[in-house]
């Protein structure tokens, strides 16, 4: 069975006996699924309505499909799936609790919006890069109400592809508007194809399950 | 000698499916004083963690930890095997359903004929039980990252060093973290309290001792300097260049996020509670990852006055003692992955005055 195979399988809710590491992580709006069980029972609780007919995309050590409103990337070994993101997911759940860190994202005065190193993606050609930064800013793009932030920073976490045809999943780490900023982190799956680009994002949701230890 | 990228076969077992690793067949590294069963060093540590854990045959901790082996953890030692093996029955005894999945073993051969290994472990269980630590029974689910740390020769583990991310594990259950870290500090000042002189000799370790020798060209000379830069000198822009501008960071009690910045947002919160601190670096090992990776393991303590208010609420003065084990994944001389456990409920334990002097 291919990876591709096991990915759509498992994506429609289907029982997967095999092509997923042990130790796989699917990460959905901040909820994690570990190992087979878990991830597989996520998904059969929720699945994937278009996995079947979803677009892919494929390559070395990497795969990710498109539908209509949700992606899913991830990372292969050889032909098992090692992690996965589930992205747009409408309600994927309670995060758990998590302690709040403060933190500067930038680092500088003239501050950036979106982070990559291609040393980091082997399989990304260095004549994709400037489309993916256009891509990059247009995860954090909040012209629209559901996505608005008062500071969003995009994260390339996977990338691959050229400057005709390519995927990448990006982090995204942003504060809410005012007068509360709270933190929340979320992810974008971009995809590109000749003039044709894709974005998929998770809805902008407030961390509320941050805590600080001493209550 | 034993260099870090020696013996290409003994495998990490990241990217590999628990039926390959766990797969019999010929020995494939020298290991003089060992079990036929067990293939190499990764296969000794996976293989007798499935036969004590999941297949339940608790016993075993007799032949494979030294009668007087001393687990070192931040809520106190344990020594001696037949301690493994209470502990290991009441664990399972709350959590039967325990899946002790590996996600990687990084070790080394040390100098002093020892085999080193850093077995970082997500468990996957429902709280089934009732327990001293979590509670009553909530069948609740619990993931919980831990990394053990084991000193080995001749079949057995002879000293251990382990870290849990317990404030995790009470979080997921429902429990309240800081309330649970007072009745444990509670119960500490009763009784003979020379039980816990091992947190003074650890404290003074963690202050006198030298960290341990890393060659330059060794991969754990990266996050070495990471750690020294931040957490010794305090130059925490500097260190985080060694971290990928995207990199993932994984901390306990739920911290994750992404970029330098993130990182030196962890390190700061602790340092800060933190005055007259200082860090020691205790071992380091490395082995290659698929893909040319390599994963470093570097276990270290960090000690310090809580005269900072915060994270673990108002100043105490107390001297507070961190064990903490990082686990990071280099690309290149970029560190792309950082996950970093030690026992933030012990921490806190040590906050609400609990733990000795």
């Amino acid at each position: 069975m291919s990876a591709l195979a096991t990915l759509r399988a498992l994506a429609a809710g289907e029982a997967v006996a095999s092509g997923l590491l042990g130790d796989c992580r699917l990460e959905s709006g901040n909820v994690d699924a570990f190992g087979v069980e878990a991830v597989g029972d996520s998904f059969r609780r929720a699945p994937m309505v278009d996995a079947a007919t979803a677009m892919a995309v494929e390559a070395r050590g990497a795969l990710a499909i498109f539908g209509a409103t949700e992606a899913i990337v991830a990372d292969l070994f050889g032909k098992t799936i090692g992690r996965l993101w589930r992205v747009g997911q409408a309600a994927p759940g309670m995060p758990e609790p998590a302690v709040a860190v403060a933190f500067d994202t930038d680092l500088r005065q003239a501050r950036a919006d979106v982070f990559i190193d291609p040393a980091d993606h082997p399989g990304l050609d260095a004549s994709a890069l400037d489309r993916l930064m256009a891509l990059g800013r247009g995860v954090i793009d909040d012209s629209t109400p559901e996505f608005r932030t008062f500071r969003a920073r995009a994260f390339a976490v996977r990338a691959f592809g050229d400057g005709d045809i390519g995927c990448a999943l990006f982090a995204i780490h942003a504060l809410a508007v005012n007068p509360v900023r709270t933190p929340h982190l979320t992810f974008a799956a971009v995809h590109w194809d000749g003039a044709a680009t894709r974005i998929i994002r998770d809805r902008v949701r407030p961390r509320l399950e941050h805590v600080r230890i001493v209550s | 000698m034993t260099r870090w990228d020696d013996l290409p076969e003994v495998l990490s077992p990241r990217g590999r499916p628990i039926a390959e690793v766990l797969a019999d067949g010929p020995r494939r590294q020298d290991l003089p004083g060992f079990d036929p069963v067990y293939r190499d060093f990764v296969d000794y540590i996976m293989r007798c963690t499935h036969r004590i854990w999941e297949e339940k045959n608790i016993g075993l901790c007799r032949t494979h930890y030294g009668a007087d082996c001393t687990m070192h953890t931040l809520a106190g030692p344990a020594v001696g095997a037949e301690n493994v093996v209470q502990g290991t029955i009441g664990a399972l005894a709350m959590s039967s359903d325990r899946q002790v999945i590996g996600e990687d073993v990084i070790w080394s051969a040390d100098p002093d004929g020892r085999l080193y290994s850093s077995h970082r472990i997500t468990s996957q269980m429902t709280h089934m039980g009732d327990d001293a630590m979590l509670g009553p029974a909530t069948m609740r689910p619990i993931s919980v990252t831990t990394i053990a740390d084991c000193a080995c020769s001749e079949n057995r583990i002879v000293e251990e060093w382990l870290v849990r991310d317990n404030w995790r594990a009470v979080a997921q259950v429902g429990g309240d973290p800081w309330a649970l870290a007072h009745v444990q500090a509670a119960a500490d000042l009763i009784g003979d309290q020379r039980r816990h002189d091992w947190r003074t000799t650890a404290i003074a370790a963690a202050r006198n001792q030298p960290d341990c020798a890393i060659a330059d060209d060794h991969p754990a000379a990266v996050p070495a300097a990471l750690l020294r830069s931040a957490l010794r000198d305090d130059m925490y822009g500097l260190a985080a260049e060694a971290l990928s501008v995207t990199a993932e960071t994984r901390w306990p009690s739920n911290r994750h996020g992404f970029g330098r910045g993130y990182w030196i947002g962890c390190a700061t919160q602790v340092r800060a509670m933190l005055h007259d601190a200082m860090l020691r670096i205790e071992h380091v090992a490395a082995r290659p990852l698929p893909d040319d990776d390599v994963a470093v393991a570097v276990r270290w303590s960090l000690t310090g006055v809580h005269r900072g208010a915060g994270l673990w609420g108002p100043a105490t003065g107390r001297e507070i003692l961190i064990m903490a084990v990082s686990h990071y994944r280099l690309r290149g001389r970029n560190i792309v992955e950082d996950v970093t456990v030690f026992d933030e409920l012990a921490i806190l334990r040590q906050i609400a005055g609990g733990l000795g002097a």
